[in-house]
C-alpha cells in the first residue's frame, strides 16, 4: 500500500486533507486543471470585473435624506431605508458618500455587492430582500457558490435551496451544512446519497464528525463510501477495522485529525485482529456502550497499552482508581493532555504508587508549554518544589512532625498545632480551626460535623467516619457504642480492632477478649478476623487460658498467616503443650518469611528438638544462613547441622563464597565436617601461617579446652573411645602450635587417657605401644626447659605424673604378660595332653613335637623381654616384686618347653 | 516465654521504634508519679521494658521472645487524606479548570472522542474546516 501522506492538492490548511474535485459533480480532478474532465464545469472561479455602472446602495436613517438626484427608496428594514444610487453616468453627486456608501462600492461584483450588502440587514425580512436581489444578479454558478459560501457561514441553511447549483453540489452542501449544527444522523443521510468516489472532503468531514461525537457503529453505515474514495485514508481504516499493519504505513500524521484518529484506531484494536467483532470498531463499539451505560471501560479487551489509553482511564475512574492497572510505558504527551493530568494531580490520594510514579513520569517528560503549570503542581505535591503558600509550607512541617517550626510559624502554624490536638482527641481545638484560611472548603463541614458530635448529637458518626483521617480522634472521643451502630462495616471492624488493642495495653483483658469476639462476629475478612483472633488469643493468654489461647491462634494461621501470627501461635502452642516443644518452632522456622526470623526460630527449635530428624529438617534453613549476611554466630549454630544431616550439599559447596569464610573459626569449623579435609591441620597450618592471629589463637584454646574437657570426663561412660580422644589429643600434639603449658598437660592427658583405654580390658589382644612414653618423655623435657616458663610446682607436677604414667604403662604391660602367661601355661598343658592321648600302635611324629617346642619357647623368650623392658620402666616396689615374679614364671616355662625339646 | 512482653508494658505496638518507647516510658512514668496509670506497674517494669526494646530486640521482627500485639499493624494504620492529613495545597492551575465543559461532554459520549480530546476541537476549526469553496476565499478582491 501506498503511504498516505496526508495533505494532497489545494489544501485548505493543514489540518484537513483535500484532493481538487469538481464542485458541481464531485469528481477529483488533476491539479491545475481549469475544467471538469466529467461534465465540463469549471473549477476555479473567475475574477470578477469592478462594475462601477450597478447601482450602490445607501442607508438612509430616519429624519435625514441623503442627497443626489434619482434616488429612491427599495429596501425597508426594521424602520429604515435602503436607498439604490444610480451611478450610471455622473449625475449623483458621491462627494458627500458617508463611509457606508464608500463600503459598499468596494466589492467587485454585483453579487459579491449584495451579499454583503446580507451583512448589514437587521431582519429576516431584510435579508430576504436582499438576497433576491442577489439572486437576481447572479448568473453563473460561481455566483451561486459564494451565495452558499455566505449562507453556510452564517448558518442561513435555508437560503441555500434555490441556487443555481447542481442537485450533487447541493446534497453535498447539505453534508456541510448538518455537520455544522452537530447533525450526524442527517450527515450520513446525505453522503449516502452521493454518487460513489464522489466529493473526496467527506473523508476529512466524517472524520470531523467522528471527533464530534458521531459514533463509530453509525459512521460505518457510510463505509463503502469511504472506501470508495480512498480505502487507505485513516477514516476508512478505521471504518473498516483495518489490522494494525495497515495503520503502519500510513505516515507519521503531519496533522492532529489524523494523529489522533489513527492514535484511536491503535488503542482499540482487539487482541485478535482476524477474528469478527474483535477488530478496533467493535471494540469501540464495546468501549462506547460501557461508557453510556456508565460502567467501567472493558479494559481487558484493549490489548494494546497506550499512554493516552491509560490516561484516560485513570481519568475516567480518578475517584476510585483501584481497578485501574497502568500497563503502557509513561510516554510523553502533547499539551492537549495536560487537563487531565492536572484532574489527576487533584484526585492524588487515591492512586495508588504504581499510578502516581507513572503519572509523574509523564508531567515530568511532558514539555509542552501547558505542561510547566502542571509540573509545578506535581512539584508542591510531591514535595520537591517550594511550597508556594504558607499553608503548604505548614502543612509540611505538620506531616514531618516539625513541631518546633508550627510553633514559630503564626496563624498557619497554629492552625496545624489544633490540629494535631484534634487528632489527639481535644475537641476544643476545632475553635481554633474555624474560619482558617487553611482550613479547605471542604474540611469546613467534617468541622461542622465534628463540633456537633463534641456537642453530643452523635448521629453525624455515620457521615464523620467517611473522613478516615478522623478514626482516631472517634475513637478518642469515646463515641458511644450506640451511635456507630449504623457506620459501615469497615469502620466497626478498625473501631473493635483498636478498641481491643487499647484494652490490652491497659490490662483490661477481659474487655479485649470481649471487643474481640464483637470483632469476629461482625467480619467476614480474613485478615480483619486473624487480628481480632490474634487480640483475644493474647488476651486469653493474659488471664491464664493458655489452651483457648492456643485454639484462638490455631484458628488464626488455619490459611494464610503472618510471621507475626505465626510466632504467636508457637510462643502460646509451645507454653501450653506437655511435648513436642521443638515442633512448633520448626514449622515457624520452615513457614516464616523473614529470614532471621526462620534462623531464629530454627536455633530455638534446635534447643527444643530432642531427635536427629527435627534437626534435618533444619537443612533448608541452614543451607540459605550460611550463604546470606546474618550474624556469625548464628552461622556457627546452623553449620554443624548441614555437617552433619546434609553432607553431600556440605561437600559440594564452595565455601570460600560465605559470607562468613573470612572468620577462622567458620573456617576451622568447616573443615571440622569436611571429609576432605582435617580441622585440626586446617588450624595447625593457619596458626603457622599466622601466629599473632588472636581469633586462631582463641580457637586454638578453645579446642585444647574441650579436649582437656572431654579427657577429664572420660572413663566415665564404658562405651566412650578413650583411644578416639587420646588420638584427638595426641594429633593436637603432632599438627597444632601450642602453648608450653597446653603442650605439657595435652601430652600427659593423652597417654594417660590412652592408658585408660588399655587398662579397661586385660583380656583384650592389645597392649599400649612403648611409643605412648615418648610423649611422657616430651613433657619432661618440657618444664626442664628453662626457656618455657615452667615453675618448680610444674616441674615436680610433670615429673610425679611421668613416673605414676611409667609405672601404669609397666603395670598393664606385666599384667597383660601376666594373663598372656596363664594363657601360655593352658597351651603347653593342652599340647602334652595331646601327646599322651597317642594311642597304642601310632607313632609320635618326633620332628613335629621338637620344633613345636621350639616355638613355643621362643615365644616365652618374647615375654621375657618384654617384662624385661617394662621391669626397667617400675618404681613402685611391690610392682617391681611382682615383676619379678612374672619373669621368673615366664623363664620357668620356657625352660620346661626346652626340656621337651630335648627329651624326645 | 516470658511472663512479661516490654511493648505491652509501655503500652505502644510491638516493634515500635526506641523514640516511641521514650515516650511511652516518659508518658507511663508521670502516669505513674501522678497516680493517673491506667494499669498497675511499677517503675521497674517500666525501666525494664525500655531497656528491653533498647538493648535485647535489635530485630524485632526476628526476635521470638515476645507476643506480636497487632499482628496486622497495617489494618490500623490511617489511610488516605482528609481532615487531619490534607492534602497538599496546590497553586491555582493554569490548565481549563478540568476539561471543559464541552469537551467533558463529547468525552462521556464518545472515548474516541477521548483520545481526541481538546487538540482536536482546537485544530479542526470548523470555519475552514467546513467551508466548501476555500477558493473563493483566495480569489476575493
Amino acid at each position: 500500500m501506498a503511504a498516505y501522506v496526508g495533505t494532497t492538492g489545494t489544501g485548505i490548511h493543514s489540518g484537513v486533507t483535500h484532493r481538487p474535485f469538481c464542485r458541481s459533480c464531485g469528481q477529483v480532478a488533476a491539479p491545475d486543471e481549469a475544467a471538469c474532465s466529467s461534465c465540463g464545469a469549471s473549477l476555479v472561479p473567475p475574477r470578477p470585473a469592478a462594475d462601477d455602472s450597478f447601482e450602490a446602495i445607501g442607508v438612509k436613517t430616519a429624519g435625514t435624506r441623503k442627497a443626489g438626484a434619482g434616488t429612491f427608496p427599495i429596501i425597508r428594514d426594521e424602520g429604515r431605508k435602503w436607498f439604490v444610487l444610480a451611478m450610471n453616468g455622473a449625475e449623483v453627486s458621491l462627494k458627500k458618500k458617508d463611509a457606508e456608501l464608500s463600503s459598499a462600492l468596494k466589492p467587485a461584483g454585483r453579487v459579491q455587492r449584495w451579499v454583503h450588502w446580507c451583512n448589514h440587514a437587521t431582519s429576516d425580512q431584510g435579508l430576504q430582500q436582499f438576497w433576491n436581489r442577489a439572486l437576481a444578479a447572479a448568473s453563473t454558478e460561481w455566483d451561486g457558490r459564494l451565495m452558499a459560501q455566505w449562507a453556510l457561514s452564517k448558518t442561513r441553511l435555508g437560503l441555500l435551496d434555490g441556487l443555481n447549483l447542481s442537485q450533487s453540489e447541493l446534497t453535498w452542501l447539505k453534508i456541510h451544512s448538518a455537520i455544522r449544527v452537530g447533525k450526524f444522523e442527517d450527515t450520513l443521510h446525505w453522503i449516502a446519497r452521493l454518487e460513489d468516489g464522489t466529493y473526496p472532503d467527506i473523508l476529512d468531514l466524517l472524520g470531523y464528525a467522528v471527533a464530534k461525537g458521531l459514533p463509530l457503529a453509525q459512521a460505518q453505515k457510510v463505509q463503502d463510501k469511504v472506501a470508495a474514495l480512498d480505502p487507505h485514508h485513516p477514516v476508512a481504516l478505521l471504518l473498516s477495522e483495518a489490522p494494525l499493519a495497515q495503520w503502519k504505513d500510513v505516515q507519521p500524521a503531519e496533522t492532529p485529525v489524523l494523529r489522533h484518529l489513527r492514535q484511536a484506531a491503535l488503542f482499540a484494536v482487539g487482541q485478535s485482529e482476524d477474528a469478527p467483532g474483535s477488530g478496533p470498531l467493535a471494540t469501540l463499539a464495546k468501549v462506547e456502550r460501557s461508557l453510556v451505560g456508565g460502567e467501567s471501560l472493558p479494559r481487558e479487551s484493549l490489548s494494546i497499552p497506550t499512554t493516552t489509553l491509560d490516561l484516560l482511564l485513570l481519568w475516567q475512574e480518578r475517584a476510585d482508581p483501584g481497578g485501574i492497572e497502568v500497563r503502557s510505558d509513561p510516554k510523553p504527551l502533547d499539551d492537549s493532555w495536560a487537563p487531565y493530568a492536572d484532574d489527576l494531580l487533584e484526585q492524588w490520594s487515591p492512586l495508588s504508587t504504581a499510578q502516581q510514579t507513572w503519572l509523574e513520569q509523564i508531567i515530568r517528560g511532558s514539555t509542552g508549554s501547558a505542561w510547566e503549570s502542571v509540573t509545578r503542581r506535581l512539584d508542591v505535591l510531591s514535595g520537591e518544589g517550594e511550597a508556594g503558600s504558607p499553608c503548604e509550607e505548614a502543612r509540611r512541617a505538620y506531616v514531618s512532625g516539625d513541631w518546633s517550626y508550627l510553633r514559630n510559624a503564626g496563624g498557619h502554624g497554629e492552625y496545624f498545632l489544633a490540629l494535631a490536638d484534634l487528632r489527639d482527641g481535644d475537641a476544643t481545638a476545632t475553635d481554633r480551626l474555624q474560619g482558617h484560611e487553611c482550613l479547605p472548603l471542604e474540611g469546613k463541614r467534617t468541622l461542622d460535623l465534628l463540633e456537633t458530635l463534641v456537642a453530643g448529637q452523635h448521629e453525624q458518626v455515620s457521615i464523620l467516619v467517611q473522613d478516615p483521617t478522623l478514626w482516631e480522634t472517634l475513637v478518642k472521643l469515646d463515641v458511644p457504642a450506640e451511635s456507630i451502630v449504623d457506620t459501615p462495616l469497615r469502620f466497626r471492624e478498625w473501631h473493635h480492632l483498636t478498641k481491643a488493642k487499647q484494652a490490652l495495653y491497659d490490662d483490661h483483658f477481659s474487655e479485649a477478649a470481649k471487643i474481640a469476639r464483637e470483632c469476629l462476629r461482625i467480619s467476614t475478612i480474613e485478615d480483619i478476623r486473624d487480628e481480632a483472633l490474634n487480640l483475644l488469643g493474647v488476651a486469653l493468654l493474659s488471664e491464664g487460658n493458655a489452651e483457648a489461647a492456643a485454639t484462638a491462634f490455631d484458628k488464626a494461621i488455619e490459611d494464610a498467616h503472618s510471621d507475626r501470627l505465626l510466632v504467636n501461635w508457637a510462643i502460646v502452642r509451645s507454653a501450653s503443650a506437655s511435648d513436642g516443644l521443638g515442633d512448633h518452632w520448626l514449622e515457624v522456622a520452615k513457614k516464616a518469611d523473614h529470614s532471621p526470623l526462620r534462623a531464629a526460630a530454627g536455633l530455638r527449635a534446635l534447643s527444643n528438638l530432642d531427635d536427629e530428624n527435627g534437626e534435618a529438617q533444619l537443612t533448608s534453613i541452614a543451607r540459605e544462613v550460611l550463604f546470606s549476611a546474618g550474624d556469625l554466630d548464628t552461622a556457627m549454630a546452623y553449620l554443624p547441622i548441614v555437617g552433619r544431616h546434609d553432607s553431600t550439599w556440605f561437600q559440594g559447596q564452595d565455601w570460600s563464597t560465605s559470607p562468613f569464610f573470612e572468620s577462622s573459626a567458620f573456617k576451622v569449623r568447616v573443615a571440622l565436617y569436611h571429609s576432605d579435609q582435617d580441622h585440626l591441620e586446617v588450624l595447625g597450618n593457619l596458626l603457622r601461617k599466622h601466629p599473632e592471629d588472636q581469633e586462631l589463637l582463641e580457637i586454638r584454646d578453645s579446642v585444647v579446652d574441650s579436649v582437656m574437657a572431654v579427657m577429664g570426663g572420660a572413663g566415665d561412660d564404658e562405651d566412650e573411645n578413650q583411644l578416639g580422644i587420646a588420638a584427638w589429643g595426641l594429633q593436637m600434639l603432632d599438627v597444632v602450635p601450642l602453648k608450653p603449658r597446653q603442650e605439657a598437660i595435652l601430652s600427659l592427658w593423652s597417654v594417660q587417657v590412652a592408658l585408660q583405654h588399655f587398662g579397661r580390658d586385660y583380656e583384650d589382644d592389645e597392649l599400649p605401644g612403648e611409643g605412648l612414653l615418648k610423649f611422657v618423655t616430651r613433657a619432661e623435657a618440657l618444664v626442664v626447659d628453662d626457656s618455657k616458663g615452667f615453675d618448680e610446682d610444674d616441674k615436680r607436677f610433670v615429673s610425679r605424673q611421668a613416673a605414676i604414667l611409667r609405672d601404669e604403662y609397666a603395670q598393664q604391660n606385666i599384667t597383660w604378660h601376666a594373663h598372656a602367661h596363664d594363657r601360655a601355661v593352658d597351651t603347653y598343658n593342652g599340647f602334652i595332653d595331646s601327646i599322651r592321648s597317642i594311642g597304642y600302635g601310632q607313632r609320635l611324629d618326633k620332628q613335629k613335637v621338637r620344633a613345636a617346642a621350639q616355638e613355643f619357647s621362643d615365644s616365652c623368650q618374647l615375654h621375657i623381654n618384654e617384662v624385661s623392658t617394662a621391669l626397667q620402666l617400675v618404681s613402685d616396689e611391690d610392682l617391681r616384686q611382682m615383676s619379678n615374679n612374672l619373669l621368673s614364671a615366664w623363664k620357668e616355662l620356657q625352660s620346661t618347653a626346652q626340656g621337651l625339646k630335648r627329651s624326645v | 516465654m516470658s511472663d512479661r512482653n516490654p511493648y505491652l508494658v509501655l503500652g505502644i505496638d510491638y516493634g515500635s521504634t526506641l523514640g516511641d518507647a521514650k515516650r511511652a516510658f516518659a508518658r507511663a512514668a508521670r502516669d505513674l508519679k501522678r497516680g493517673s496509670a491506667r494499669k498497675s506497674f511499677e517503675r521497674a517494669d517500666l525501666s525494664w521494658a525500655l531497656n528491653e526494646v533498647e538493648h535485647e530486640i535489635t530485630d524485632p521482627e526476628a526476635h521470638i521472645g515476645y507476643l506480636r500485639v497487632p499482628a496486622n499493624a497495617g489494618l490500623y494504620e490511617s489511610i488516605g487524606s482528609g481532615l487531619l492529613n490534607p492534602d497538599p495545597y496546590l497553586p491555582d492551575r493554569q490548565t481549563n479548570t478540568s476539561v471543559s465543559a464541552p469537551s467533558r461532554g463529547m468525552i462521556e459520549m464518545s472515548p474516541l472522542a477521548d483520545v481526541i480530546g481538546d487538540a482536536l476541537l482546537e485544530a479542526c476549526d470548523p470555519g475552514v474546516l467546513l467551508d466548501p469553496y476555500p477558493m473563493l476565499e483566495e480569489e476575493r478582491p
